[in-house]
């Protein structure tokens, strides 16, 4: 069975290691790494060539990062985890806003899994930067 | 076998919650009784839980956190208290400590030192980093000198935070003013003043800051 990758990037380091644990306890899912600094994402999506990226909210808003990771990889699932902890939004294609309970956040990236085309795929494609 | 050790999770990020509820229900050695956004919701329940150690996060709005932990020490003096995410600088570490507080855990604490911390406090013992150590120490050989001084002086055993306050008396701010500047609660204010108060055998706070100030006593605070 394939797994579905997925790259911590979210703080501080207790919460990203919680989070780490409710994936690794799902049998469709595995954390490829974790990366403490957002200025390392970019290498480590590519690096890990991860399905989906779960961080901070203000990061992932920040103008650079996101759009560098949208430009290289479209299709990435990214879970952005809102600095009050009440909500989390999750993407390709769309912003959703979901409460951010364990089952919300794996349901939704059991569904963006369902993508066409996941990094993986595009890498393979020789469409990554 | 020893039983499980009770623990309660006060935390108001929800996922933080759950997943720490998950983690810690795996481990053989804790029970979690019960999860909770606010201690509000908890005092009242704290008879039923039982818990022996509750996780309190002090990043609340408000820094809510500190206050919370008076709160359920009020209620519960034996329960013990970790509270996450709290500085290295020496004003938190005293406020938990004044706060009665077991023990703390910085921002970037991980699951490991959360289960050791918890393990240490179920048996009554409390871990912290060597600079911690360093800070309480410091703090309890200056408020020992500090008595003995008094003593010899023959004045009256004030404490370094009965000073603190008398000196914002002098300063013209009111107890809500204190409470902001020394990131307590009003009524520890209060508390404190009349405590002041009854140690100096006066009637007002302005005698107390006069007393002080005639004494010498507000250079020594300062």
């Amino acid at each position: 069975m394939k797994k579905i990758k997925i790259l911590l990037a979210n703080r501080p380091r207790m919460l990203r290691e919680v989070v780490r644990e409710i994936i690794e306890a799902q049998p469709d899912m595995e954390v490829v790494g974790e990366v403490p600094d957002p200025v390392e994402l970019l290498v480590a999506v590519k690096d890990t060539v991860a399905d989906a990226v779960i961080l901070d909210l203000e990061d992932s808003e920040e103008p650079g990062l996101a759009s560098h990771l949208l430009a290289g990889y479209p299709n990435l699932t990214i879970v952005g985890l809102a600095p009050n902890g009440k909500t989390a939004f999750v993407r390709p294609g769309r912003r959703e806003i979901v409460d951010p309970t364990g089952a919300n956040i794996l349901s939704a990236l059991r569904q963006a899994s369902m993508s066409p085309c996941s990094s993986e795929e595009q890498v393979k494609k020789g469409e990554s930067p | 076998m020893e039983r499980p050790i009770r623990v309660l999770i006060i935390h108001r990020n929800r996922l933080f919650r759950e997943g720490l509820a998950f983690v810690l229900a795996q481990q053989q050695d804790i029970t979690v009784v019960g999860s909770f956004p606010g201690a509000g919701e908890v005092v009242a329940e704290l008879v039923r839980l039982t818990p022996d150690v509750i996780l309190l996060d002090l990043c609340l709005p408000g820094r809510e956190g500190m206050g919370e932990a008076r709160l359920i020490r009020g209620v519960f003096p034996e329960v013990k208290i970790l509270m996450m995410g709290v500085s290295e600088l020496e004003c938190d570490v005293l406020a938990c400590a004044e706060a009665g507080v077991t023990g703390c855990l910085p921002k970037e604490a991980s699951l490991e030192d959360l289960l050791n911390h918890i393990q240490a406090a179920a048996a009554g013992e409390a871990l912290c980093s060597p600079k911690v150590a360093g800070l309480l120490l410091s703090r309890v050989a200056e408020s020992g000198r500090e008595k003995q001084l008094r003593q010899v002086r023959g004045l009256p055993n004030l404490t370094r935070r009965e000073l603190e306050i008398i000196a914002l008396i002098e300063e013209g701010l009111s107890n809500k003013e204190i409470a902001i500047r020394l990131q307590i609660e009003v009524q520890t204010v209060k508390n404190h003043i009349h405590n002041i108060l009854e140690k100096l055998q006066l009637d007002g706070r302005r005698e107390a800051a006069r007393f002080a100030r005639e004494r010498g006593l507000l250079v020594s605070a300062t």
